[in-house]
């Protein structure tokens, strides 16, 4: 997993990359989802002071990353 | 349009309401904002045009409304007529869709071809929809779009050239 930060004027460029050694893995696309809610949220929390409410707490009655990850292969 | 395949996701979450959204979308007066001083113009209704206009006048893109279903589904065609090399690029398909999430908005950005287009050529829309979708959640969130400045990859314009 690598987060790759670029400075641009004012501001910066995030990239994150979540790779697995597995051709049409599905653990990247159980990932897919998650990471754009987080890093908008992190950009909602450095841009307004406030993250998004959906990212503060682990909704309840949703299986665990483990479980996710055990499923996912 | 079956045989359109995504190629590009972009995916976001944005503080505000599916109709803020929508309307940042499709009104020309928050386009300006946040796609390079680009005005939308767009005829409400499957079959009407769709237009992405420059601020001297000229059309950047043009197409034809697929899907008008507000506030939860926009897509166009998009055929890239300035700048004119771009133009031998196969018109493709960009759709937009709005899901709440919570107390935020879902919003998924989908590139699609016909073709089998090489990374070189997809580039562009790889570097730019993040750029044009983070400006637009930005200025939901926060009133202020962001100022990025973008130039079309030099390897997608090596591409672009070697079309036929």
């Amino acid at each position: 997993m690598t987060y790759l930060l670029e400075p641009q004027a004012d501001m910066v460029k995030l990239t994150v990359m979540h790779e697995i050694e597995r051709p049409e893995s599905k653990f990247i696309d159980a990932v897919s989802n998650g990471w754009p809610l987080i890093l908008a949220s992190l950009k909602s929390l450095l841009e307004t002071g406030y993250s998004l409410e959906v990212t503060r707490t682990w909704p309840k009655g949703r299986a665990c990353a483990t479980e996710a990850v055990t499923n996912a292969r | 349009m079956a045989k359109f395949k995504p190629k590009t996701v972009y995916l976001t979450f944005i503080a505000a309401t599916p109709e803020k959204v929508w309307q940042a979308l499709t009104a020309a007066e928050f386009t300006k904002k946040y796609f390079w001083d680009r005005s939308i113009e767009l005829e409400p209704k499957a079959g009407g045009a769709f237009v992405l206009r420059l601020p001297d006048g000229r059309v950047n893109v043009r197409g034809k409304v697929i899907d008008y279903d507000p506030p939860r589904k926009l897509s166009v065609t998009w055929q890239v007529e300035w700048p004119e090399e771009f133009r031998k690029l196969p018109e493709c398909v960009v759709s937009y869709e709005i899901a709440p999430a919570g107390e935020a908005v879902r919003l998924t950005m989908t590139e699609s071809h016909l073709w089998d287009v090489p990374d070189a050529i997809l580039s562009g829309g790889r570097i730019g929809w993040p750029a044009v979708l983070s400006s637009l959640k930005s200025l939901l969130e926060t009133g202020k779009p962001l100022s990025v400045t973008l130039e079309p990859p030099r390897e997608m314009i090596e591409a672009i050239k070697r079309l036929k």
